[in-house]
C-alpha cells in the first residue's frame, strides 16, 4: 500500500553531504541547474557528469538508487535522445545533439536525487524559507510559503490512500473499471474524485481548526525547533561549485567547448 | 455454510515484487448462512483486510476463500468479480464519506444500476431498504451533505444493502454514532439476519454493544484467530483471552462473578445472545438474590433461572 515516490525520499547513510547545511546544497543545486542548461558538447557533457559522479560517490548512497530514480522520466529521456535524429538533423549527426539534451536531463534529475536522498524534507523546506526571505519585500511570506508545501508534501499519501480505499468501495459497489467503455469509465471517475476532494476539504477544515486552537497565526514570526547551523566545510563546498561553474563557463566562452 | 476460509494467508504488496509480512496467517474459518458474526480483536490485527476478501477485493496470497459457489485462490484472478460483489455487500468504515452524487436516493440507486438492475426495480428496492433501517423517505431527495450523521450513516449503508446482498460485511459501522443510533442499527441487522435470512458479518471494537445481538464471534490477533465460538465459549474463555490482551466485556465478568459468589448457574447456555438484554440481566441478578433469601422455606425458588419465561427457550 505504499507509495513509492523515488524523487523526494531521504536515504539515511549519514555521509558528509548529508551533514552539509541544506542552504549550502540549495544554492549548489541552483549553480547546477545553471551549469547543465548551459552544456551544448559532449565534453561538457562528460565533465559535469564526473562531477556529478564524484558528489554522487560522496553521498554513499549506492549507484542503482539513482539510477532507479530516471525510472519514471525514462520514456521522456529516449524520446529527447531520439527527437534530433528523427526530426532535426536526422542519421548520424543528431546522434550528438541527442545524447547531450538526453544527458541534460538525465543529469538534471540525477543532482535533484542527490538533494533529496541527502536532504530531509524538513530541512529543505526550511532552506527554501531561508532563501525566500529577500522576497519578503515584494510581500511574499516565506513562512506561509513553507508551512504550505509541508501540509502539501504531508497530505499527498494520506490522501492517495484514502483515494485507494474509495476506489475499493465503489468496487464493492459494482463499478467495474475493466469491463467497461472509456466513456463509462470518465463517469465512474467522478464517484471518486468527488468523494476524495470532499473529504479534502473537510481535513483541511480539521486541520485549520486544531491549529487554530492550539495557538497558531499565520504569518507570526516563528523559532525552529532544528536551527540550520553554517559550518566552514558548506563554504567550502559552496566554493567548489562556484569555482566548478565557472570553470565550464570559461570552457563554454572562451574555448567554444 | 456460505463462507470458508481454508488456510489463508494475506500479505501486502510492498512494491516490486517484495512482500511485506504477513497481515493475515493461515486462517481457517466456516461461516454458515443467517448468523450474525463479529470479528473483533485489537487494532493492526487483520479485521479490514479479513472483510475486503470476503468479496474478492483482495486475493489471497496463499489458501483458498469460498463463498457461495465462487472460489477465490491464491493467485488466480477473479473472474467477473461483480456477481460476487453484488452477492457480498461490503460497508466500510465511514461509508458517508464515499457519498458523490446530488442526492441520497441517487447514491442509493448507484449499485443497484452496476449489478444491473432496472431503474424502477431499485427504486423500488431503495424505498424497501429506507424502511428496513428506519430513513425517512422525505431524506432520499435532499443531498448527502444536509444529513445528520446517524442518518449519513445509515443512508450509506443502505446503499450496499440496496444491491440485495446475501451477506452483509461491515466494517465499524457504529463507529461514531450515538448509543441510541448504535442500537437501532445493530437491531435493524439482527432483524435481517431473522427475517431474510441474511448473514451479517461485522467487525467492532466494542463487544458489549453486539453482545444481545451476535451469534458468533471471532476474535482476531496478531493476524491469527485466537477465538471462534459463541457467546458461553466467550465466557468460559473469558481469563485465557484477558491474558492475550483482549478485553472481555464487562458484563460477561460481571455475570461471571456474580454468579460464582452467589453460587448460582449462569442461564448463558439456555439463553444465548438473550442473556445480555439488560432486563433479562436485571431479572436474573433479582431471582438470584430472592432465591437467595427464600432458600430455606422454598427449595424451587432457589432455582431462580428458569422462572422469567425465557429460561430453556433455544437461543
Amino acid at each position: 500500500m505504499r507509495m513509492t515516490m523515488p524523487l523526494g525520499r531521504y536515504v539515511d547513510t549519514d555521509s558528509p553531504v548529508h551533514r552539509l547545511d541544506p542552504r549550502a546544497k540549495l544554492i549548489a543545486m541552483l549553480l547546477y541547474a545553471a551549469v547543465v542548461l548551459m552544456i551544448s558538447s559532449l565534453r561538457g557533457l562528460l565533465l559535469t557528469a564526473l562531477a556529478s559522479a564524484a558528489v554522487m560517490a560522496l553521498t554513499r548512497v549506492p549507484f542503482k538508487v539513482y539510477l532507479r530514480s530516471l525510472k519514471p522520466l525514462r520514456w521522456l529521456i529516449v524520446f529527447i535522445f531520439l527527437f534530433p535524429i528523427l526530426f532535426q538533423q536526422g542519421w548520424p549527426d543528431g546522434i550528438v545533439q541527442g545524447t547531450v539534451t538526453a544527458g541534460r536531463m538525465v543529469l538534471f534529475i540525477v543532482f535533484t536525487a542527490i538533494l533529496t536522498f541527502t536532504t530531509r524534507q524538513s530541512q529543505l523546506i526550511q532552506a527554501l524559507e531561508w532563501l525566500l526571505k529577500p522576497f519578503r519585500r515584494f510581500g511574499v511570506s516565506p513562512e506561509k510559503w513553507s508551512l504550505m508545501m509541508n501540509l502539501a508534501l504531508r497530505f499527498i499519501p494520506t490522501i492517495v490512500e484514502e483515494a485507494k480505499l474509495i476506489l475499493k468501495a465503489q468496487a464493492s459497489r459494482g463499478v467495474d473499471f475493466a469491463e467497461r467503455s472509456w466513456r463509462e469509465k470518465a463517469s465512474a471517475l467522478i464517484t471518486l474524485l468527488i468523494p476524495v476532494t470532499a473529504n479534502t476539504f473537510r481535513r483541511a477544515q480539521e486541520l485549520t481548526d486544531s491549529m487554530e486552537a492550539r495557538g497558531f497565526v499565520p504569518g507570526m514570526p516563528r523559532t525552529h525547533f532544528h536551527e540550520l547551523v553554517w559550518n566552514g566545510r558548506d563554504t567550502v563546498f559552496l566554493l567548489g561549485c562556484v569555482l566548478f561553474m565557472a570553470l565550464m563557463f570559461m570552457l563554454r566562452f572562451w574555448t567554444g567547448w | 455454510m456460505v463462507i470458508r476460509l481454508d488456510r489463508v494467508t494475506y500479505r501486502y504488496e510492498a512494491g516490486r515484487g517484495r512482500s511485506s509480512p504477513p497481515v493475515l496467517t493461515d486462517l481457517s474459518q466456516t461461516i454458515e448462512g443467517g448468523h450474525f458474526v463479529v470479528i473483533c480483536g485489537p487494532p493492526g490485527s487483520g479485521k479490514s483486510t479479513l472483510l475486503q476478501l470476503l468479496n474478492g477485493i483482495l486475493i489471497p496470497s496463499e489458501g483458498s476463500v469460498s463463498v457461495f459457489d465462487y472460489h477465490i485462490q491464491a493467485g488466480q484472478k477473479l473472474r467477473r468479480p461483480n456477481e460476487l460483489r453484488r452477492r457480498v455487500g461490503l460497508v466500510f468504515q465511514f461509508p458517508e464519506r464515499q457519498f458523490f452524487a446530488p442526492t441520497v436516493r441517487e447514491d442509493m440507486i448507484f449499485g443497484p444500476l452496476n449489478f444491473g438492475m432496472t431503474r424502477e426495480e431499485a427504486e423500488r428496492i431503495v424505498t424497501d431498504v429506507c424502511r428496513k433501517l428506519g430513513i425517512r423517505p422525505s431524506l432520499l431527495d435532499v443531498s448527502p451533505h444536509s444529513l445528520s450523521g446517524g442518518q449519513l450513516r445509515k443512508a450509506a449503508i443502505g446503499a450496499v444493502l440496496a444491491a440485495r446482498p446475501d451477506i452483509l460485511v461491515l466494517d465499524e459501522p457504529t463507529c461514531s454514532l450515538d448509543s441510541a443510533g448504535r442500537d437501532e442499527l445493530l437491531q435493524a441487522f439482527r432483524r435481517m439476519c431473522d427475517e431474510d435470512g441474511m448473514t451479517v458479518i461485522l467487525v467492532t471494537h466494542r463487544l458489549e454493544e453486539v453482545l444481545p445481538y451476535a451469534d458468533e464471534y471471532v476474535v482476531l490477533n496478531e493476524g491469527k484467530i485466537v477465538f471462534s465460538g459463541d457467546a458461553v465459549q466467550l465466557a468460559a474463555r473469558a481469563e485465557e483471552l484477558e491474558t492475550l490482551g483482549f478485553a472481555v466485556p464487562a458484563v460477561i465478568r460481571l455475570l461471571i462473578s456474580f454468579s460464582a459468589r452467589h453460587g448460582a448457574d449462569l442461564p448463558i447456555e439456555a439463553l444465548g445472545r438473550r442473556m445480555f438484554d439488560a432486563g433479562v440481566i436485571a431479572q436474573y441478578i433479582d431471582d438470584v438474590m430472592r432465591g437467595r433469601d427464600r432458600r430455606d422455606e422454598d427449595d424451587d425458588a432457589a432455582r431462580p433461572l428458569c422462572r422469567y419465561g425465557l429460561a430453556g427457550a433455544p437461543a
